[in-house]
C-alpha cells in the first residue's frame, strides 16, 4: 500500500475549494495553508493563458525533510505518507528549508493568541482545533490521515468540484490513480531534486 | 574586596561592573522578547514560511565562526597567554552560538534529544558533535594552561586546532545541503565558512595581542591575506553574475544588486576592504579589529538573506503566491525580511552574554599557571 495523489491540471479551475476544505478539516492557523493553489500567466496577449498548480506536501518517497530531521520527528508511515510527530519536533525549521516544495509551516503563534478575526475571541471551531496545532513546531499536510484510515478520501479530494484530484494506492496497478497516471503521462514536480513524490500531475503548468 | 583585588577587579572593576550591568539590562530585554516568543505571542519575529531563517541564525553562524577560529589559533600558537585567552574566547563563542540556536528553535526544552536520541544521518548531528567537542576541548586546554599540565596542554592544543577547522565545515554542510534553498547551493559557501572562521580567529588573535600589548604581526599578516581572499571571492562571485544568466544566480544577483545590496556593499567595504587596508598599513588597529568582526557578522546576515530569496524560482517566471510580492520584473520575490525589535533584542542579548562572560573572566583567565 502506497497512498498517492494525482491532480489533473487540465480540469482544475483554481476555485480554491480544496484550500477551504483543508482549512475546515484541519483548522489550520491564520496564514497557514497545507494546501494552496499557485497560478501564473503565460504568453502575451492575445495568445496568453493562465495556468494553475494546486500544491501541498508531496509525501516524497525520498523526503529531504525526513532525511534532515535531527530528532526523527518527520517520519515515513510506510504507506506513502510523511507525517510529523509534534512531540519530537524541536522547531529548528531545517525541514522547511530543505523542502523544495515549501510545503511546511512553522507554528509561531499560540492559536489562542492569534484568532482569525483580530479583536474577537476564538470561534468555537477554532477552539476545537487549537490543541491540534501546538506552538513552536512545524506542520504540514497529513493526507487527512485520520480520514484515510477510515477509508475516506482526504478532504481536498472529496470536495473538489471538478474531480481533478484522484487519491488511491500507487502500488496497485489496477487502481484508478495508477491507471490515470499511466494513461495521462503524469509527471512529478521538480524531479531534479530526487525526492520521488507520491504526488502526480497531468497537464501543463 | 580581597577577592576583587585577587581577581584584578579593583583596577578596572568600575568599568567591568558597568559593562556587566549594561549587558544584564540588554539580556533582560532579550529574555522578555524570548519569553514572548516562547509563549506564542504573534509578531515577535518577522519569519514566515518563505523566510524561515533570520538574524538569530546569523548570530549563531557569527559566534561559531569566532569560536572555531579562536580555538584554531589557540591550538596553533606557542604563546601560552595568547592560547589561554583564545581558548576562553573560543569557548565563549561556541557557547554563545549554542545560546543563539536555543533562542531560535521553537521548543528548546526538547533539545536534549539531539544528544540522547540523535538521528545520526541528519547533518545537524555533525554540528552537535563538533560543537560539543569544541566546548570539551576548550575546557581541557584552559584547565591544562591554568594547572600547568603539559600533557593536557599538548592534547588540548591539538584537539582545539583540529576542531577549529572541522566545526565550520560541519555547519557549512548543513546549509549547502539545503538543496531547496538556492542561495546556499554554491559549494563555494563551504570555502567561505572555513575562510571566515580562520579570518575571525586571526583577527581575535590580533585583538588579544593589542589588549596584551604583544606582537601580532604573524596573525595580522594572516588576517590581511584572508581578508583579501574574502574580498576577491566576493568580487568574483559578483562578476559571475554578468556571465551566468541561469536562475541559480538570481539569489546572488538580488544580494549584490537588489533590495539587500546596501547590506552586501557596506559589509564588503566597511567589513572587509577597509580593515584589510588598515591592517596592512598598521593603522587604527583596534578599529580594524572591530570592523572585521562587524564584517563577519554582516557576511553571515547576507548569507542567511541569500538563502531566503526566490524559493519558487524553479516553477518559472510569473508564478504568483498570495503571500509574496507581485512580480515586478518577471520573478516573484519574497517581501524583504526586516528583523523585528524582538529579534534584534534577542541577538543583542546573545552578544551581551558573550561580552559579559569575557568581561567577568578576563582578569581571572588571562593569567596562566606558572609552569607548563
Amino acid at each position: 500500500m502506497r497512498y498517492g495523489m494525482l491532480i489533473d491540471l487540465t480540469a482544475c479551475t483554481a476555485c480554491g475549494a480544496c484550500v477551504m476544505a483543508c482549512k475546515m478539516q484541519n483548522g489550520t492557523q491564520q496564514g497557514t495553508y497545507w494546501c494552496t493553489v499557485l497560478s501564473k500567466e503565460v504568453g502575451t496577449y492575445p495568445n496568453s493563458s493562465k495556468r494553475v498548480l494546486p500544491i501541498g506536501c508531496q509525501h516524497c518517497t525520498k523526503a529531504p525533510c525526513v532525511e534532515h530531521c535531527p530528532t526523527g520527528a518527520s517520519y515515513y508511515t510506510g504507506d506513502g505518507t510523511v507525517l510529523i510527530n509534534s512531540e519530537k519536533c524541536i522547531g529548528c525549521r531545517l525541514c522547511m528549508n530543505v523542502c523544495p516544495y515549501h510545503a511546511r509551516t512553522f507554528n509561531e503563534a499560540d492559536p489562542e493568541k492569534n484568532p482569525y478575526f483580530a479583536g474577537f475571541d476564538l470561534t468555537p471551531f477554532e477552539k476545537v482545533h487549537a490543541a491540534d496545532h501546538p506552538t513552536g513546531v512545524v506542520e504540514k499536510c497529513v493526507h487527512c490521515y485520520e480520514r484515510i484510515k477510515q477509508e475516506k478520501e482526504p478532504a481536498c479530494v472529496q470536495t473538489c468540484i471538478t474531480k481533478c484530484r484522484t487519491f488511491g494506492d500507487l502500488d496497485d496497478p489496477d487502481s484508478e490513480i495508477s491507471r490515470k497516471i499511466r494513461e495521462g503521462n503524469a509527471w512529478q514536480l521538480l524531479p531534479e531534486y530526487g525526492t520521488d513524490p507520491n504526488f502526480y500531475y497531468i497537464g501543463q503548468f | 574586596m580581597g577577592i576583587l583585588k585577587r581577581n584584578g577587579l579593583s583596577a578596572n572593576g568600575g568599568r567591568r561592573i558597568a559593562i556587566v550591568v549594561v549587558c544584564a539590562i540588554v539580556l533582560v530585554a532579550g529574555l522578555y522578547f524570548y519569553s514572548q516568543k516562547q509563549t506564542g505571542v504573534p509578531g515577535v519575529d518577522a519569519l514566515t514560511p518563505y523566510t524561515s531563517l533570520g538574524i538569530l541564525m546569523s548570530a549563531f553562524l557569527f559566534f561559531e565562526a569566532v569560536g572555531a577560529g579562536s580555538l584554531l589559533f589557540a591550538g596553533l600558537t606557542d604563546d601560552r597567554e595568547r592560547s589561554l585567552a583564545l581558548s576562553l574566547i573560543g569557548l565563549v563563542g561556541v557557547v554563545c552560538a549554542g545560546i543563539a540556536v536555543v533562542a531560535d528553535v521553537g521548543t528548546p526544552l526538547r533539545l536534549w534529544q539531539l544528544w540522547i536520541t540523535p538521528v545520526a544521518y541528519s547533518p545537524i548531528f555533525l554540528d552537535i558533535v563538533f560543537m560539543t567537542l569544541g566546548v570539551i576541548f576548550a575546557v581541557l586546554l584552559i584547565v591544562g594552561l591554568k594547572t600547568g599540565n603539559a600533557l593536557l596542554v599538548k592534547a588540548g592544543r591539538a584537539a582545539c586546532g583540529a576542531i577549529g577547522v572541522i566545526m565550520p565545515l560541519g555547519t557549512s554542510l548543513i546549509f549547502t545541503g539545503m538543496s531547496a534553498a538556492l542561495g546556499f547551493e554554491s559549494l563555494l559557501e563551504i570555502a567561505y565558512f572555513l575562510l571566515q572562521s580562520v579570518m575571525a580567529g586571526s583577527i581575535v588573535s590580533v585583538g588579544v595581542g593589542l589588549v596584551r600589548k604583544r606582537d601580532s604581526s604573524r596573525e595580522r599578516k594572516i588576517a590581511v591575506a584572508l581578508l583579501a581572499c574574502n574580498a576577491l571571492l566576493r568580487l568574483s562571485e559578483m562578476a559571475l553574475c554578468f556571465y551566468r544568466t541561469d536562475t541559480t544566480m538570481e539569489a546572488t544577483k538580488a544580494i549584490v544588486f537588489g533590495q539587500y545590496a546596501p547590506i552586501f556593499w557596506i559589509t564588503l567595504i566597511a567589513g572587509v576592504v577597509v580593515p584589510c587596508v588598515l591592517l596592512a598599513a598598521r593603522k587604527f588597529m583596534p578599529i580594524s579589529v572591530f570592523l572585521v568582526l562587524f564584517g563577519a557578522f554582516g557576511s553571515k546576515v547576507v548569507f542567511i538573506l541569500k538563502g531566503n530569496l526566490f524559493p519558487y524560482i524553479d516553477f518559472g517566471e510569473g508564478v504568483r503566491l498570495p503571500m509574496l510580492q507581485p512580480p515586478v520584473d518577471g520573478i516573484q520575490a519574497i517581501y524583504p525580511y526586516v528583523p523585528t525589535v524582538g529579534e534584534w533584542a534577542m541577538v543583542a542579548a546573545v552578544f551581551a552574554v558573550a561580552v559579559a562572560a569575557l568581561a567577568l573572566t578576563s582578569s581571572i583567565w588571562m593569567q596562566p599557571g606558572k609552569s607548563e
